[in-house]
């Protein structure tokens, strides 16, 4: 009987996480690059009171613990790209990242977003983290665009026309939900999402790149709204389960007025 | 029998009963949940096989209870996510699992850091031919449970059809152990949707229903323990006045 109580706990820790969950999305629903978390549920083990044995009255008797978080991931759904009109902003049309090295040396793994030119004349990312490998672009260089296939060109003072100066290539994971968000559209690779697989934007599967264009958010409002309903619901049920559990323990305890 | 015998045996039955009820709650929304079903014996076939032994001071009577899965199929929810494949109709599909095959209705395959197709707690899904090995190539599933990659069809998904389904033994993460449920079909291809999960099967109003009637069903029990210990009670005072 105390069981149905855990049981019952379980669930409402769950829905809470859920409901967590739903609020950074909503809070998110405007925040460019932004890919909604995703709590998934499972069934925790059983506990198996009585193995089965042949004939008709044998079955096995078990006993379920309640529910846990799966996991909890992001999805790289793609959102709808708008065009900003922006020459440093850079959306991804397909699946890849683009590298940058963080402030620790380490790399990190950007949806695109807004650049910038760094005081080294680096592009960058807005909060500065600079793309791996390096692009010199020039602080004072005019004309810069950026190529579905990933070339950059510029046009440096005196020159006459804008040159090539590098090429921005994209990475991916044999399964990009098991990457880590770092927070301000960067993620960092885990054992489940493997190691990153670089290639050229436009080839394998990798997506091209699209210049003066910003991802929006994958969060999709009324999704959100109704799976913010079902939490609460079910959390509510939880409630009811507990209650009921603690009634039946008062109700043994007043078995002797 | 002393009455408070019986009522004791059902009220120990209530509670198995609302362990249940918790348990289908809270899996309420976890995608792929078979909700479980308490089921007792009649109560006079357990009685009388209590009654038939010899009569023992402190004789307990214990009403077993049978714990069965309930395999109907749960609403189709669509994730727009291609790696989600649900099952339209009967079957389930194979995990490989340390301790032997498992079998789940919960399709959020996705390739792991070596490139094999995996479901439920990172175990290895299992094709017609053994586990699925894709590398990092993107690849699409069939509507049949083919499994294309650049064009050619590399595997297909085995999906498992049981007589007796309900015979399933959880064993938690959505998944199943076969049990005594017995294998009916294993060639049949699989009618998949791609892009859906299942729902779990849970009824929340039928098992706010049956949380109910268990409340009260427990509390009938709770005031004939009462009663009869009233009726105890009583007896002892009056033979005590003689």
């Amino acid at each position: 009987m105390n069981d149905a109580l855990y049981i019952a706990a379980t669930g409402m820790q769950t829905q809470q996480k859920s409901v967590d969950t739903i609020a950074n999305n909503l809070a998110n629903v405007n925040t460019p690059g932004f890919k909604r978390g995703k709590v998934s549920f499972e069934d925790l083990v059983y506990r198996g009171l009585r193995a089965a044995q042949p004939g008709a009255a044998g079955a096995a008797m078990w006993q379920g613990s309640g529910v846990g978080i799966a996991t909890m991931a992001k999805v790289f759904a793609p959102g709808e790209i708008r065009k900003t009109d922006q020459p440093l902003d850079l959306a991804i049309d397909g699946a890849g990242f683009v590298e940058v090295t963080m402030a620790d040396g380490t790399s990190a793994y950007s949806r695109g977003g807004s650049l910038t030119v760094d005081r080294d004349g680096l592009l960058a990312t807005a909060e500065g983290y600079v793309l791996k490998p390096g692009i010199h672009v020039g602080a004072d260089a005019t004309e810069l665009t950026i190529q579905a296939d990933g070339r950059v060109l510029a046009r440096a003072p005196g020159q006459s026309e804008a040159s090539e100066v590098g090429r921005i290539d994209l990475v991916r994971f044999s399964d990009t939900d098991g990457l880590a968000a770092l927070g301000g559209n960067l993620y960092r690779p885990t054992e489940k999402s493997g190691d990153a697989v670089y290639g050229k934007a436009g080839e394998d599967g990798m997506g091209r790149l699209v210049q003066g264009a910003a991802e929006a958010s994958n969060v999709r409002l009324i999704d959100e709204m109704v799976g913010l309903m079902a939490a609460q619901r079910a959390y509510e049920s939880n409630v009811k389960v507990i209650q009921a559990a603690d009634e039946m323990l008062a109700m043994s305890n007043n078995l002797r007025k | 029998m002393d009455p408070t015998i019986i009522a004791a045996a059902a009220m120990q039955q209530d509670a198995t009963r609302l362990q249940g009820i918790a348990q289908n709650l809270s899996n309420a929304l976890t995608p792929g949940y078979k909700k479980q079903i308490v089921a007792t014996g009649a109560f006079a076939a357990q009685f009388q096989a209590a009654s038939a032994g010899p009569a023992q001071a402190g004789a307990t009577l214990s009403l077993p209870a049978q714990l069965l899965l309930d395999p109907s199929a749960g609403t189709l929810r669509s994730t727009g996510q291609s790696t989600d494949i649900a099952i339209d109709g009967d079957g389930y599909f194979e995990l490989a699992s340390p301790t032997g095959p498992l079998y789940t209705r919960r399709g959020s395959l996705r390739l792991d850091a070596t490139g094999r197709l995996v479901g439920p707690q990172d175990m290895p899904v299992m094709g017609t031919s053994g586990e699925i090995v894709l590398g990092g190539d993107p690849f699409t599933i069939a509507q049949n449970g083919d499994v294309i990659q650049g064009g050619a069809t590399v595997a297909r998904l085995r999906v498992v059809r049981f007589r007796q389904a309900e015979l399933l033994e959880p064993a938690g993460g959505s998944s199943y152990a076969q049990g005594r449920a017995v294998v009916d079909d294993v060639t049949t291809p699989a009618r998949l949707r791609i892009g859906y999960e299942e729902n779990s099967n849970v009824d929340t109003a039928r098992e706010m229903v049956s949380l109910t009637e268990t409340m009260r069903h427990f509390e009938a029990m709770q005031k004939i323990v009462q009663g009869y210990d009233e009726v105890l009670e009583k007896s002892i005072r009056k033979l005590g006045e003689f």
